[in-house]
């Protein structure tokens, strides 16, 4: 009796380890990936064609099928990190890697709300960034998957847009297929989706009318690729209504219900998480906020500091004829906040 | 004396033809919904900024490309150059761009090249950029064909374009970009070589000149190309109708030819009918495929518009025959019709007049556009107005004709118990195919407004499971282009004169026994003349009655 009660416990214990250190073991590439393109802010280089990253075989079958694409890869970590740092910069969670400045508290440990944040935006800039270089012809491998399955050449049907090949390639190359279909996984992917999606919201429809005599009896339309920041308004906006869900059970590597996938279906839009954030007020302190309202939120009611300090910046902007923008360096004395 | 054919075939003959007919009329259909691609294919691409280093600004031999050798260095706007000048900046862009790893060249099979551009113009707060401001874009296009060294570019054609740029912006914060309208930048008729070239350039000459546009981020163009697939089922479509108009046409010119009277009226039209059809079907797109015609997508235009001007005329005069009302003596001809046709040619020849203006001025200029300057548009739109209000006058008159026609079938109607038992069946046969004929023309009218409308509404692709999709626009397309084909067809077969003998005389009277058929034989104001339609000689006639 008391044998099998220990071996419950014991049981206990390593599941919910098990469960919590999700990042542990034969990890996905889809978290692999993204974790690794947040994590490495030194822009070190890896042996093998995707460069940026410690590639899985199939990643560097994937890049080594187009060599424009580390570079591709290296655009979209920057631009979703300074994105990211921007968009945060006066919110509790500043897009750090770790809670509270503890080095052992990284976000990827559990499934935050960061967490999901995190791979809906990596996932984002990708597309964005493949289907900018798609247009520009600094990928070339883009296929057409505007053709549905005719044997079509370019030449006789066209080609789709290039947000769909940006979207199909950051699903291939985040190994969509193999990531597993427990609940995390499942959570997972639908960050992904989220994050891809939020471009695909971001694309605006531009016809042109070429029929008889320059009618609309014949109309074209095309889907115009968004600015990425534009993305990570909408983004943000998914990071605070994300929906927490319950850890169905502690053997996370069980599939899921046909239930509670089709539960999962009705939050289609909405970013998921598992684990609530901590509080992170106690790492606010002298952090610099904005306003009144924003210094109430990001200081936890302490208070905050008032201090005057001069601050360089560009004013007196005005257009170099077409294509520059010249701008005098003004120095200003303002307020700063800082959090007690 | 004869009849038209389609008032001596018997129902059941009739219901053949008719689903004969409207098979045919499914297949069009089907073939452009199954067979062919979308119509047209749109690729975007986004502008390389390379960096003119030459002196000489203005030649025309210096090119600045993407990719192959001597590929310019590209710049990035959004770090700050001090070294630059605005001179020195070109938008280059290449097309087509490449797709699934391979370079992409252009076939002669897409037919025509359309540009659009949209520029990205980033919000500066302190950079103030006017809701609508004017933007002047020196345009330079270059081809070069397969074979020929990389980095050899031959000038195609060059312009300076000054063009209306409408941009706002929902939310005001650095990064974001302006929303603005897109540009129509030019619209070439031919796409004979296989790779081109556009650069773009600012220029700066006068203080005013491109200084309000604002902080130009990123270039776009969108070049829209005719499908081969769509193009090759066009013109497919079109060398099978060909010989099929030309047959039927042949065919109903004989069967005139033999009688003794010279053709009326409504025989003219159907043949005038018949060789405008004949024209629209002719395949000479086969030509681009050998020879660079920039003024395919003119000819076109004109191809169409000559045809629905005789279809529309037709209408007119088809209706206007059957008034009951005319004078039985006079032989008729167009001049009578001279006030309602006046309607079809004043919109028909504003619009060519707007469609030279426009596609006419660009076999010059592919950069030209007749809506870019305030004096042009209005022109523009005089000319589309005039025609608008042409058509609006064209389907009153027609509308009222018809109404005429109907009205005064339904009265003789009203004497036709007092005629003996068989002619009375004929005639109500007669008057039932009239009607049918008519419903069928309002049927393909409505068929075209509803395919057209529910193209605007309903997405491009239809799909019924995984393995069956239906590309709407094409289906619609080749439907319409399918439907008035066969209906001018089936016109010409129906009225075409009949060889069967009226039952005069006795022993030819097929499956009715209509011995008994009193007087039928031409009224005596009619017997000197020659055969005429016996559809309107019995109008005629009950007018009289």
């Amino acid at each position: 009796m008391f044998s099998y009660c220990v071996f419950n416990v014991l049981l206990l214990c390593a599941v919910s380890i098990f469960a919590s250190k999700i990042v542990e073991g034969s990890q996905p590439i889809l978290q692999k990936t993204i974790e690794a393109l947040f994590t490495d802010r030194t822009n070190e280089m890896y042996p093998g064609p995707c460069k940026l990253i410690r590639a899985s075989k199939r990643q560097n079958k994937i890049c080594e099928r187009d060599t424009g694409l580390a570079n591709v890869l290296t655009i979209a970590k920057e631009q979703a990190i300074a994105a990211c740092e921007e968009t945060f910069q006066y919110d509790r969670w500043n897009c750090s890697l770790v809670f509270n400045r503890k080095a052992k508290r990284s976000i990827f440990n559990k499934l935050f709300r960061e967490t999901a944040f995190v791979h809906a935006l990596m996932a984002a800039s990708i597309t964005h960034s493949v289907a900018k270089a798609c247009a520009s012809g600094d990928l070339s491998s883009c296929s057409c998957p505007g053709n549905f399955g005719k044997n079509n050449t370019w030449k006789m049907a066209g080609c789709g847009d290039d947000f769909r090949h940006g979207k199909r390639l950051t699903k291939n190359f985040l190994d969509f297929k193999h990531a597993g279909n427990d609940q995390i996984a499942e959570i997972l992917k639908q960050d992904v989706i989220v994050g891809v999606d939020s471009i695909g919201e971001q694309l605006k429809e531009v016809c042109k009318c070429h029929g008889f005599s320059g009618s609309c009896t014949t109309k074209t339309c095309w889907k115009r690729l968004g600015p990425f920041n534009s993305a990570m308004g909408l983004l943000k906006k998914h990071y605070h209504h994300a929906v927490k869900k319950k850890i169905m059970n502690y053997t996370t590597k069980r599939a899921i219900t046909p239930k509670v996938r089709n539960r999962m279906k009705v939050e289609r839009k909405n970013l998921l998480y598992l684990q609530k954030t901590p509080n992170l007020c106690v790492s606010t302190k002298g952090r610099v906020c904005k306003d009144r309202h924003n210094c109430a939120t990001l200081c936890c009611g302490r208070g905050i500091i008032t201090n005057k300090k001069t601050v360089t910046s560009r004013c007196r902007c005005k257009m170099v004829n077409c294509c520059f923008v010249q701008c005098d360096t003004c120095v200003e004395e303002v307020d700063q906040y800082t959090c007690k | 004396m004869t009849g038209t054919i389609i008032e001596n075939l018997s129902g059941r003959k009739l219901a053949i033809l008719v689903s004969f007919l409207m098979i045919c009329q499914l297949t069009c259909f089907l073939i452009g919904g199954l067979v062919a691609p979308m119509p047209a294919n749109a690729q975007t691409i986004l502008a390389t900024v390379c960096r003119d280093t030459s002196i000489m600004k203005n030649d025309t031999t210096k090119w600045y490309y993407t990719r192959g050798k001597g590929a310019c260095k590209s710049v990035n706007l959004g770090v700050p150059h001090y070294d630059l000048s605005e001179t020195d900046i070109v938008f280059a862009f290449q097309m087509p761009g490449p797709r699934g790893g391979m370079v992409l060249d252009y076939s002669r099979w897409q037919q025509n090249l359309i540009g659009v551009l949209q520029v990205d113009i980033k919000y500066h707060p302190q950079v103030d950029v006017p809701a609508r401001s004017d933007i002047t874009i020196d345009a330079r296009l270059a081809y070069r064909n397969k074979g020929d060294p990389e980095d050899v570019w031959n000038f195609y054609t060059k312009s300076v374009e000054k063009r209306n740029i409408d941009c706002d912006i929902d939310l005001k914060s650095e990064e974001y970009l302006y929303n603005c309208s897109a540009i129509p930048l030019f619209e070439l008729g031919s796409l004979f070589h296989d790779y081109y070239l556009l650069n773009i350039r600012l220029p700066v000459d006068s203080p005013t000149m491109n200084a309000q546009i604002g902080h130009i981020q990123d270039m776009w163009l969108t070049v829209i190309n005719q499908n081969g697939g769509f193009t090759r089922v066009w013109l497919y479509l079109k060398t099978a109708f060909f010989p099929c108009i030309i047959g039927i046409l042949v065919w109903f010119w004989r069967r005139i030819h033999i009688l003794q009277r010279k053709p009326v009226l409504l025989e003219k039209m159907l043949l005038s009918l018949g060789l405008a059809l004949c024209l629209l079907n002719m395949p000479i797109e086969y030509f681009t495929l050998h020879y660079d015609l920039p003024f395919m997508l003119l000819l076109s235009d004109i191809r169409q518009g000559l045809f629905y001007a005789t279809l529309f005329s037709f209408w007119l005069v088809f209706a206007g025959e059957h008034m009951l009302i005319q004078d039985a003596s006079a032989q008729s001809s167009v001049k009578q019709y001279w006030r309602h046709l006046s309607a079809v040619a004043l919109g028909c020849i504003s619009l060519f007049v707007f469609d030279m203006c426009e596609r006419g001025v660009q076999l010059r200029n592919p950069f030209y556009s007749i809506w870019v300057t305030d004096l042009g548009t209005n022109l523009a739109l005089t000319f589309i107005i005039l025609a608008g209000i042409s058509a609006g006058v064209y389907f009153l008159f027609l509308c009222y004709m018809i109404w005429q026609v109907f009205t005064n079938i339904s009265y003789k109607r009203q004497s036709l118990p007092t005629m003996c038992s068989v002619r009375r069946l004929h005639y109500e046969g007669i008057i039932y195919r009239f009607k049918f004929l008519m419903l069928a023309t309002l049927l393909c009218a409505a068929l075209t407004v509803i395919g057209f409308i529910l193209g605007q509404v309903a997405e491009g692709q239809w799909k019924w499971d995984d393995n069956i999709e239906l590309e709407y626009t094409s289906a619609f397309f080749t439907g319409v282009y399918g439907m008035w084909n066969i209906y001018i067809f089936a016109l010409l077969v129906l009225y075409a004169p009949s060889h069967k003998q009226w039952p005069v005389v006795e022993n030819t009277s097929d499956t009715q026994n209509l011995s008994e058929e009193m007087e039928f034989s031409p009224l005596p104001s009619e017997r000197a003349r020659s055969e005429i339609s016996s559809l309107t000689s019995f109008i005629r006639k009950t007018t009289i009655d």
